[in-house]
């Protein structure tokens, strides 16, 4: 899942990023208020955290002007300021979630994750595929029962097929939410990684969930296939 | 006394109590007076009727007495007085003869006289005198005495039987009164009767026979010169009656005590009825009082409750007054005169007080948000330190990211409590003698890393023979945060110019940078904390924008000044200070 982290402080941002990235995110980074909104207008980010004071631009401004245009990404505010009035401010402009700093690390990635389910609907944290479970909020994977080993690349993967299941995911939409900006765009690291998903999802299992689409990409089993 | 309405209505009442004290009783006073001005001339009417009434009675009881005595006494001088006659004379006055009885002539009359006596008396011709007694017989008619002499002399006076009702004349009186004049005096009889008693003498002319033995006698009775045309052997004799006639003063005293009667219960009546009148004075005066009384609190309290009515307004709009509302709600045209300066002093203190407040506020939350970042950087470091089991190099890493922001807080926890002290005032200049162009070397020295990493050039024109004294170290923080912000706002390959001259009777340090500029509308805030042109600027240095603001302060403190010049080329700080050269610092540095 990528996420935009729109952070002027260094420090905070630095550490927010080794965070996420260690979670399997992916993550772009954006130091002012200019480049936060060439960088959302971009790419598809899953969800965007957003801090209020930012130089050139302002939180609050630029989510509006998002808001404005269609955009239609989850917001998460980061913001110093802890009166009502400014979360309800903050919440008006069309922020999905608010967080008040200092916050605890865990619990920005919960709601990093609430968001991305909000987006994909899903308000069981656990996805079923057959006897399939991934648990999205505690990240472990289990089929018939018993507990699969993932790393954070591959369960994103996993991850994003979950959340399109039935549907097919194209090579380029795994690049897109998988990988930040300054990943190497080699064309067949999504197939690398497939492969190390079969191994561990499907090698000793029946039937096959990981299925591929030729000349489209992946999709992971549905109901109806 | 606390309550200004009460004390206002107390010496209100007291005032009003005082002059409707005065004020009654000077018109009692005189209502009073009047009265007893009436009263005074009534009583002395009543007195001067009483006194006209005694007299009136007296003096018709005189003029009773004197119609009595001279109807008498003209009776007996023009007749030839018989019995008979002088008993008709008095019979047609009305009144009994006592005692009644039938009588020969006047001697009969005698009380108590003999017959033989009698008749020797009436041979004694002329008869000298006569005497009458006669008794009320009605209470208020009194008892009238009545005596006429003929002659001197007093052939009765050894009558017992007359001895009571006997009128003394006084012989002198007999002889040297006035024809025709009467006497006035009082006497009281020996038998008790207290009588008033008229005296007249009248001529009483007769004629007597020519007797011979009356001739001897002739000069005796001082007879008048014989009458030629007379008969002779008769003579005309004069004689002189005195007539006394009295009456019982009873009745009169019964008549005078009757008017001293009258008017003593008309002045107890004329007492009883001022003393009425007073008392009802007294009491309408008292009612009257007490209304105007009651008048004056109630007009009093309306007064001062009226009078009062600002100040309650003005109470009531201060008492309105909130932590959250500083606004006096007072309207500025209804304000009266007195209490201009108040509500005044009152709008521009609270509006103080909120902007005081609203700083204050507003401080909190820069602090608070100054604070909430870098403690946020920290916590998430830690978190991302703390997830996972890591190799040396990694933790090292994470462990100098929250070293740098617990710098960071330290850092703005120093300038926060820097200028807390200097709010408190208890921050004091520690002198120290040195030079100004060491101080301002080291500044360089200490700014240029920083400088560098942004290709920025550093150039000092320092004043070399520059010796103060001074507080050192706040001098070295003022030029650090000048050059720090010049770094901070230059642009790339820029240069910043630190110059340090001395300047007529102080010191100026210049820092001069090529930036951007600062906006117009940005000057006049930009000593305020936490303020900053650019909303967010973090950076790896910590400068929270509190730089300036201590820069400031700490100029004020040294009794300087500071003037900020900036165009789109760059901006230029210049601080003067009134700091003196130490010539002999100098001198003795050269030596």
């Amino acid at each position: 899942m990528r996420v935009l982290l729109v952070e002027d402080h260094r420090s905070l941002a630095r550490s927010l990023c080794r965070g996420l990235e260690e979670e399997g995110f992916a993550v772009d980074l954006a130091e002012d208020g200019d480049i936060a909104n060439q960088k959302a207008r971009t790419a598809d980010y899953d969800v965007i955290v957003l801090d209020v004071m930012l130089p050139k631009v302002d939180g609050l401004t630029l989510l509006k002007k998002w808001r404005e245009d269609g955009l239609k990404t989850h917001v998460l505010m980061l913001t110093a300021k802890d009166s009502v009035e400014d979360k309800v401010s903050g919440l008006n402009t069309g922020a999905d979630d608010y967080l008040t700093k200092p916050f605890h690390l865990e619990e920005l990635l919960a709601r990093v994750r609430a968001l991305i389910r909000r987006r994909h609907q899903a308000k069981d944290p656990v996805i079923k595929v057959f006897d399939l479970e991934i648990d999205t909020a505690g990240r472990k994977v289990r089929r018939a029962g018993k507990l699969i080993h993932l790393t954070p690349r591959e369960y994103a993967l996993l991850e994003l097929l979950a959340y399109h299941r039935g549907q097919v995911v194209s090579r380029r939409m795994v690049w897109e939410h998988l990988y930040d900006e300054y990943d190497e765009n080699t064309s067949n690291v999504v197939d690398v990684y497939i492969r190390y998903l079969r191994t561990k999802i499907d090698k000793d299992f029946e039937p096959p969930l990981i299925l591929t689409r030729w000349g489209e990409g992946y999709y992971l089993r549905g109901e109806t296939d | 006394m606390k309550s200004i309405r009460r004390s206002l209505l107390v010496y209100f009442l007291l005032l009003g109590l005082g002059s409707l004290t005065a004020v009654s009783w000077l018109a009692f006073r005189s209502a009073r007076s009047t009265l007893e001005e009436k009263v005074e001339s009534t009583r002395n009417l009543i007195l001067a009727q009483h006194r006209q009434h005694v007299e009136d009675a007296r003096s018709a009881f005189d003029r009773r007495l004197l119609e009595r005595a001279r109807q008498l006494g003209t009776t007996l001088s023009r007749e030839g007085l018989s019995p008979n006659e002088s008993l008709n004379a008095l019979g047609l006055l009305g009144m009994p003869v006592l005692p009644a009885g039938p009588l020969h002539g006047p001697l009969w009359a005698l009380e108590g006289m003999s017959p033989w006596m009698t008749n020797r008396l009436h041979r004694m011709r002329p008869i000298d005198m006569f005497f009458l007694v006669e008794d009320g017989a009605a209470d208020d008619s009194p008892t009238e005495y009545c005596q006429t002499y003929y002659r001197s002399g007093s052939p009765w006076q050894r009558s017992r039987s007359l001895k009571e009702k006997w009128f003394e004349l006084d012989p002198q009186l007999r002889e040297k009164m006035p024809v025709l004049e009467e006497r006035f005096d009082e006497l009281t009889l020996k038998n008790g009767d207290h009588v008033r008693r008229v005296t007249i003498k009248m001529p009483k002319t007769r004629v007597l026979p020519a007797l011979p033995w009356r001739q001897f006698g002739k000069g005796l009775f001082n007879p008048q010169p014989s009458n030629p045309s007379r008969p002779r052997g008769e003579f005309l004799e004069t004689t002189m009656i005195f007539v006394q006639y009295a009456a019982e003063l009873r009745p009169l005293e019964r008549h005078i005590r009757h008017f001293e009667e009258d008017k003593t219960s008309s002045l107890l009546e004329l007492q009883a009825d001022t003393d009425r009148r007073l008392a009802q004075l007294e009491k309408s005066f008292f009612i009257i009082g007490l209304i105007t009384f009651l008048g004056l609190m109630l007009g009093g309290s309306f007064l001062v409750w009226n009078g009062l009515r600002p100040l309650r307004r003005l109470s009531e709009a201060v008492g309105e007054i909130s932590d959250k509302d500083f606004r006096l709600r007072f309207d500025d045209k209804r304000v009266p005169d007195e209490l201009k300066p108040i509500v005044e002093r009152l709008t521009t203190t609270l509006d103080m007080l909120r902007q005081a407040f609203a700083r204050e506020k507003q401080a909190t939350q820069d602090i608070s948000h100054e604070l909430r970042t870098p403690l946020a950087a920290l916590m998430a470091t830690l978190d991302v330190a703390l997830k996972k089991q890591r190799n040396a190099e990694e933790y090292r890493e994470l462990l100098e990211e929250c070293r740098g922001s617990a710098d960071y807080m330290g850092h703005l926890v120093e300038r926060l409590m820097a200028l807390a002290r200097l709010d408190a005032g208890t921050d004091r200049l520690r002198m120290q003698t040195f030079e100004l162009n060491e101080l301002g070397r080291g500044c360089l020295d200490m700014i240029r890393p920083l400088a560098s990493a942004k290709g920025i050039t550093l150039r000092g024109d320092l004043d070399e023979s520059l010796v103060v004294e001074a507080d050192a170290d706040k001098l070295r923080e003022i030029i650090v945060n000048l050059l720090h912000n010049a770094v901070e706002y230059n642009r790339h390959d820029g240069t910043i110019d630190l110059s340090i001259r001395s300047e007529g009777q102080g010191v100026v340090l210049e820092v001069r940078d090529t930036g951007i500029g600062i906006a117009p509308d940005a000057l006049p805030r930009l000593f305020e904390r936490f303020y900053r042109a650019d909303p967010s600027r973090f950076t790896e240095t910590p400068h929270c924008g509190l730089g300036l603001s201590i820069v400031k302060s700490y100029v004020d403190l040294m009794a300087g000044r500071v003037d900020v010049e900036s165009g789109p080329d760059g901006t230029t700080f210049r601080i003067h200070l009134p700091l003196r050269p130490r010539v002999e610092a100098i001198a003795s540095m050269a030596s």
